[in-house]
């Protein structure tokens, strides 16, 4: 099977990706809210490791609707929806460009 | 690091709360009232408030995205194409915010607040037909108002769905529901492009985000609630009011 016909043009159904999405938006939120409450008990204990936990809570957050990106692109090509699909690819490498331009404006520090 | 002082972990905790709950019942993102509560009331610096309340709309949008989507409400396939110039416009925005003056950022965010209270005042004039919502087609004026609300959001700390919203309902002819519902979802992934800048210059602290976003996640999911026991039409003209004289408060300090 060539590329062309694993990716025919197909689209995925509007409820279908709705649905995914939402398990993965409602996930997304239970860890963030848990890892976030856990990290507002470093002002009484002190501990070094919540104060970590709460920058893993920042990095999980941020990442759920990084990776609703990539389950959609997930979806797509499972559907065969070349449209979505690049999308998808588009908004991820917009997604590492913001990481790049700031390093490479610093000089790579 | 989080500092060891409870006090501001928890005036931080609370101004989060206010922002989802408000952000719930007027439809807006949260950061024209965290940035001026953190700047005017706390004394935070505004790039750091700026980082800080783009973390927030993060939180937000997660925390609303989650119910819109089991609704089926937000257009998800043209949320995504306008995500792409709205990050465009993300990358932009926080990038020309490292070369702004602390007094630049308040004058730009008043205009910002004076537009929205603006806007708030008329009443949003909306489209409510309901179409087939697969079948939005994108112009290059829609690209270009995202791209802008973008760039918003990016250098100033706001989710963008002041020109969002109208960009999906009056260029596209989305229903108001899920134009403020796609907008929302969309506000994630443009504030979450616009944090990294933001993390990868030092100004984004975790003592200040990691307490400011549990609030907002306690508050974005209450706010639902609160929202229908409430009449919502008397806060709106007095969110005016308090937009309008915290427009004037911070370009006083910089032009006094």
């Amino acid at each position: 099977m060539s590329r062309g016909e694993r990716l025919s043009g197909e689209r995925v159904p509007r409820r279908r990706l709705t649905e995914g999405l939402g398990e993965h938006y409602q996930r997304g939120y239970v860890a963030a809210l848990l890892v976030m409450l856990a990290a507002l008990l470093y002002p009484i204990t002190g501990w070094q490791a919540i104060d970590d936990l709460a920058t893993f809570g920042l990095l999980v957050l941020i990442g759920v609707p990084i990776l609703a990106v990539c389950r959609v692109g997930a979806t797509a090509l499972v559907c065969r929806d070349r449209s979505l699909a690049l999308i998808a690819a588009g908004i991820l490498a917009l997604l590492a460009l913001a990481v790049l331009v700031p390093v490479l404006l610093s000089g790579g520090r | 690091m989080i500092e060891p002082l409870g006090l501001s972990a928890l005036l931080y905790t609370l101004t989060g709360i206010c922002a989802g709950l408000l952000g719930a019942v007027l439809g807006l993102g949260g950061g024209v009232l965290t940035v001026p509560v953190l700047t005017l009331l706390l004394g935070v610096p505004p790039h750091m408030a700026v980082a800080a309340s783009l973390v927030g709309v993060v939180a937000t949008s997660v925390s609303s995205s989650a119910g819109y989507l089991h609704r089926d409400l937000p257009l998800v396939r043209t949320g995504l194409i306008l995500v792409m110039m709205t990050v465009v416009g993300a990358i932009i925005g926080s990038l020309v915010a490292g070369y702004l003056s602390g007094e630049a950022i308040f004058v730009l965010f008043s205009v910002l607040l004076l537009y929205t209270a603006v806007n708030m005042w008329r009443g949003r004039r909306v489209r409510e037909i309901e179409g087939d919502p697969d079948a939005y087609a994108v112009t290059p004026l829609a690209l270009a108002g995202a791209g802008a609300a973008g760039c918003i959001s990016g250098s100033l700390g706001v989710g963008g769905g002041v020109l969002n919203v109208p960009v999906l309902n009056i260029l596209l002819g989305a229903p108001i529901h899920r134009s403020t519902s796609t907008s929302t979802f969309m506000m994630g992934l443009t504030a979450a492009a616009g944090c990294v800048a933001y993390f990868m210059r030092g100004e984004l602290l975790i003592s200040l985000a990691a307490p400011l976003v549990a609030g907002v996640l306690i508050g974005a999911r209450l706010g639902p609630r609160v929202a229908v026991a409430i009449e919502p039409t008397g806060i709106r003209r007095a969110f005016v009011f308090v937009l309008i004289f915290v427009a004037i408060r911070m370009s006083w300090g910089v032009f006094s």
